[in-house]
């Protein structure tokens, strides 16, 4: 097995990346295969078989800058440098076309406990984007171009799961064919790996949108996972997010509640609300997503699927020249109509 | 959807004109070279034409006395009710209405023929002075603007009795023009309706297709609870009905 890593040559961070045991070509995560393969002499390989490849635990410390902003690496297929942005783990060499994983990134802070495997290939996502977006019948034509098309970049995103253990604990007061009516819940509900977002440079709302991944299908991190694939690590910390995990926690409590109540039960009120919960774990994971991002009249468009569940969601950009192409072509057409049915049928002698 | 199904649905979302800046361009092309046309043909069958008034009397049953009368009320008739108007002294006797209609149809084309589907509103007056009778048809085209409505009966009337008032021959014109007008069933839609029908409705028709077309795909919310959840045990779950005096 070769390692594909190189040290630090002068003073320089170099980039690293699994290479083929067998040629020394680069590995790619093949979605199909669900393994690493090697493009050159086709040998697959299931990412545990690499343990050794990349070892996140050599780097326990953060070292100093490894999180600034166009931190420069050198690749260590033909020596370029690469200017990276603040967050990234892996990128691709631009001259070569290597992947470049920075190891530091995924360091003992950073180092997350799961991923989930990218389980959409390119080619569907790009089918489930036209889809999304009818083709982009009424987006201006550079949105469904090559150009644009090729910009969908897979992408691994930072995520924080909690585990969270809650006692509801809801008073309310309501109405039955108009009698007055008393309502206690008090459930004891768990809700296992909540995913919320650890990174602010992404749309937390688009991401909430192509929820939910699979869990069950969750993997054991390996940085095999993510060759191939851009990837960022979180610039959120887990107890940041806390804040934001119980705004959604409240929302689940009032679901849990309201399920409960009878639908012939009116004028609903809660008295009170005792529920307590409380995180029982928090743990650093890697999720898939294709994106796009389109900026048109200086407004950013996002696109985003759920890389493991094919679910979509986004918005797109609407071309005014094709609205009001649209609407000229109707309202000729109409009133063109309208004229020749009054001239035809409504007519006299001729 | 099925395999078979999908792959289809792509290859025509490949397929779109859109996809494509060459093709769009051509296509836009296309779309505002027909619209451009559309509303100049509509603008030209808008138009109004120059109204004719023909006055022919082939059979010399007026006087030369009173042709310029005859031309002059037929002008009035033309000019206050915006129509063509033909009128015309014909041989025989003019029982046969369907002879009657083809040469109606045929000196009112020979005189006032402004063109496929422009306003050709107006009236041709039959003359058959040998049996004493008249026919008048009226011609429209969906586009009469109350011009030809059941008022022209006075001034028909007027018109007729300017030509032959001394000969008590002559039927009432009006009554066979009213009866043209019922018989052909036509549609007086009137100036406001008309703009309803061909701008307002269209306008909000495209507007509605508009809004359908653009319509955005809402984003949506957190998925449920139940997404998440492993396990739910009821503590307590009571619903109690309070005592009211």
């Amino acid at each position: 097995m070769q390692m594909g890593r190189k040290k630090e040559a002068r003073g320089r961070k170099m980039a690293d990346s699994i290479k083929c045991p067998n040629c020394s070509g680069n590995l790619i995560f093949d979605i199909g295969r669900q393994k690493l393969f090697c493009e050159y002499c086709l040998s697959a390989f299931v990412t545990e078989e690499l343990e050794d490849t990349i070892s996140i635990k050599e780097a326990d410390e953060e070292p100093e800058g490894i999180l600034e902003e166009g931190l420069k690496i050198t690749c260590n297929a033909c020596g370029a440098q690469l200017v990276t942005e603040k967050n990234s783990v892996v990128t691709y060499c631009s001259f070569c076309g290597s992947p470049a994983f920075i190891k530091e990134r995924l360091s003992e802070k950073f180092a997350p406990h799961y991923v989930i495997p990218f389980q959409i290939d390119r080619d569907e996502a790009v089918k489930k984007f036209l889809r999304w977006c009818n083709g982009g019948r009424w987006a201006p034509c550079e949105y469904t171009s090559e150009k644009t098309i090729s910009k969908i970049s897979g992408i691994y995103l930072p995520f924080w799961l909690f585990d969270i253990d809650c006692r509801i604990d809801i008073s309310a007061a309501a109405l039955k064919n108009g009698r007055p009516l008393d309502l206690v819940r008090k459930i004891e509900t768990k809700w296992r790996k909540l995913p919320f977002l650890g990174s602010k440079s992404f749309n937390e709302d688009l991401m909430k949108a192509i929820e939910p991944y699979k869990l069950e299908s969750i993997s054991v991190f390996h940085p095999g996972y993510l060759h191939g694939f851009m990837a960022e690590c979180y610039d959120t910390e887990g107890e940041a997010v806390k804040e934001r995990a119980a705004a959604r926690v409240k929302e689940y409590i009032d679901e849990e509640f309201r399920v409960t109540v009878s639908t012939s039960y009116t004028d609903v009120k809660k008295t009170a609300d005792r529920s307590e919960w409380k995180y029982e774990k928090v743990r650093y994971a890697m999720f898939p997503v294709w994106l796009l991002r389109y900026e048109y009249g200086g407004k950013v468009y996002e696109f985003a699927i759920n890389g493991q569940t094919g679910a979509v969601s986004g918005s797109y950009p609407i071309s005014l020249p094709k609205v009001i192409l649209l609407f000229v072509t109707v309202f000729t057409a109409c009133a063109a109509l309208a004229r020749l049915i009054l001239a035809l049928f409504l007519g006299g002698l001729f | 959807m099925d395999e078979r199904k999908e792959s289809i649905l792509q290859l025509i979302l490949q397929k779109l004109p859109w996809n494509d800046g060459k093709r769009a361009f051509r296509l836009s092309v296309i779309v505002l070279v027909a619209i451009v046309l559309i509303w100049t043909f509509l603008l030209y069958v808008s138009l109004p034409p120059r109204r004719t008034v023909v006055v022919k009397d082939p059979q010399f049953s007026f006087s030369p006395e009173s042709l310029p009368d005859i031309e002059s009320a037929a002008q009035r008739l033309s000019d206050e009710h915006d129509i063509h108007v033909v009128v015309i002294t014909l041989p025989g006797t003019g029982l046969d209405e369907s002879e009657n209609k083809s040469a109606a149809l045929k000196a009112y084309k020979e005189y006032c023929n402004p063109g496929f589907l422009r306003d050709r509103s107006g009236i041709c007056l039959l003359l058959f002075p040998h049996v004493g009778y008249v026919e008048a048809a009226v011609f429209t085209y969906g586009m009469a603007r109350g011009s030809v409505n059941f008022d022209l009966e006075k001034e028909v009337d007027h018109l007729f009795y300017q030509v032959h008032a001394p000969s008590p021959k002559f039927d009432k014109a009006s009554s066979s023009s009213l009866d043209l007008i019922n018989e052909k069933g036509h549609f007086h839609i009137g100036v406001l309706r008309l703009m309803i029908v061909c701008l307002l409705l269209p306008l909000l028709l495209a507007a509605y297709v508009c809004m359908r077309a653009i319509r955005r795909k809402k984003i949506k919310p957190s998925p449920e609870s139940y997404k998440y959840r492993v396990t739910r045990n009821y503590i307590s779950r009571t619903d109690t009905f309070l005592h009211t005096d």
